[in-house]
């Protein structure tokens, strides 16, 4: 039995390899030596280095997440400024809540994931603009009781799909 | 092989999906706003029926609130243009761990002073909107009001109330069992020693508050016990860890605890935010409004309906867009 720690192993081997498939991806050295630290750093919290057995198609498939999550978040921050230089003053956040606010809308936007484009615009039209059920339904061409449906099945996910 | 069914989990404990099911219904008919009188009865039993029901229901309001603050138009404009990108295959799991440390983190934050955890898992809780009287061992008479919670330990040597969130009224016992033993409010920042009394205790995000309505009360700050203070009838006095000053008596708490909002030429902003600590959701004020004075005393059980009045007093029209959105403005706006 070997007394190295698996990821370490996994990382003597595999981590020049990895960083070089990061930058040829993204074309950027500096990212793609994020994204590799994280790679491993998300292994080693998994704990479960110890069954992997193709190392390769496996640092890929974590690091491929990894991207998807960071380039996700961008988009997210961009609206988010879009949005916010949208709002008139008064009504714009402090310094201070800013940051959290946009925490708030990445956990909500973790939570809405997965769902069909009309089932999540019937959620936020709902929820954040307070919108009736005909109202939706008129935007979203279907009936009101097929917002109902959607908003059910939003709200399951979003309340209970995710530990909380 | 069948694929594992999803896990659903609220307040952080699994939940069943029948019970996951049922409460996204009861959202979905609340904000449709057809909810009757009836309807809410069911409801209530609903939550009543299965401490399980009741842990749903409280886990909706707490994560709601959460984006409830949020400035109106910013969320749904930042999310919105998301809504048609595809989701990648095999990221749910890793992002449901991004998710579980973003929302610790968040709540460390709260935790600090409004502790919803501990609040959950409290002897007695209110939920927002809801008020709750019960009479303790010794006769003594406690109010919780609005989001509130308290643990209760009578052992003998004291009777002690810790209040976790929010805030309490109390009218203190005198039964001959419990006569040797003080009556004490405790909050993290402090002890509140009854002398013979009726007072309130709240807890809110600057530190801990008391105002006392007959006789008096000694106040004890939990980092530096010796330096008491002694507060009479018809005073009030605000607490924190490290000491605690005079302030004029909030006459407020005789009031919710007699079920009743009173104004007194206020301005309608003023009362709307009083107000919005009984309802969920957002209750927005139209600024060409905000400053219109009025009085009355209003009951606190239907806060729908003391909306719903409000154009008889005023030149305003009340908006139900949901139940957990409403607009008080102008009477020509739309």
């Amino acid at each position: 039995m070997s007394a190295v720690h698996p990821v370490a192993d996994l990382y003597t081997e595999h981590h020049r390899w990895l960083l070089g498939w990061l930058r040829r991806k993204l074309g950027c050295h500096d990212q793609a030596a994020d994204l590799a630290q994280d790679t491993f750093v998300s292994i080693l919290t998994a704990g479960n280095a110890g069954e992997i057995r193709e190392a390769r198609p496996f640092l890929a498939t974590v690091a491929n997440r990894l991207v998807a999550h960071r380039y996700r978040r961008q988009l997210l921050e961009n609206a988010y400024l879009e949005a916010l230089a949208a709002l008139p003053e008064a009504l714009a956040p402090s310094p201070e809540d800013r940051l959290q606010a946009l925490q708030v809308l990445q956990q909500l936007d973790q939570a809405l994931d997965g769902l069909p484009p009309a089932v999540r615009q019937a959620f936020l039209l709902a929820h954040l603009e307070g919108a009736s059920y005909a109202e939706i339904g008129e935007r979203l061409g279907v009936s009101t009781s097929s917002v109902k449906q959607y908003l059910t099945r939003a709200n399951r996910q979003c309340f209970f799909a995710i530990a909380a | 092989m069948t694929p594992p069914a999803p896990r659903l989990h609220a307040t952080g404990q699994p939940l069943d999906e029948a019970v996951a099911d049922a409460a996204a219904e009861w959202l979905t008919r609340f904000m449709a706003g057809e909810v009757d009188a009836g309807e809410r009865r069911r409801w209530q039993q609903w939550r009543a029926a299965h401490p399980d029901h009741e842990r749903a229901w409280q886990h909706i309001e707490r994560v709601s609130a959460s984006w409830q603050g949020l400035p109106p138009g910013l969320a749904y404009r930042t999310l919105a243009p998301l809504a048609g990108r595809p989701a990648r295959p095999g990221r749910r799991q890793l992002l449901a761990a991004l998710f579980g440390v973003g929302l610790a983190s968040g709540l460390g934050l709260a935790a600090s002073r409004s502790t919803p955890l501990r609040a959950l898992h409290a002897d007695l809780r209110t939920a927002t909107g809801e008020q709750r009287r019960i009479e303790l061992a010794d006769g003594s008479l406690l109010t919780l009001n609005t989001a509130s919670a308290v643990d209760i330990r009578f052992d003998g040597e004291q009777r002690l109330v810790r209040l976790i969130a929010g805030e309490i009224h109390v009218v203190t016992g005198h039964d001959a069992r419990f006569a040797g033993q003080p009556f004490v409010v405790a909050t993290d920042d402090g002890r509140v020693r009854a002398l013979g009394t009726r007072f309130a205790v709240a807890r809110d995000d600057a530190g801990s508050r008391v105002d006392v309505f007959a006789h008096a009360v000694e106040i004890s700050p939990a980092g530096r016990p010796e330096r008491t203070r002694i507060v009479g009838a018809g005073e009030g006095a605000r607490f924190d860890a490290d000491d605690s000053r005079a302030s004029a008596l909030d006459p407020r708490p005789e009031q919710w605890a007699a079920g009743q909002l009173h104004a007194d030429d206020v301005r309608l902003d003023d009362f709307l935010a009083e107000l919005g600590r009984y309802r969920s959701g957002i209750l927005r004020c139209d600024p060409a409004v905000a400053g219109l004075r009025f009085s009355g005393v209003f009951p606190l059980a239907d806060s729908d309906r003391i909306l719903a009045m409000l154009p008889n007093s005023l030149p305003v029209q009340v908006r139900f867009r949901t139940r957990y959105w409403v607009t008080v403005s102008t009477v020509d706006a739309r």
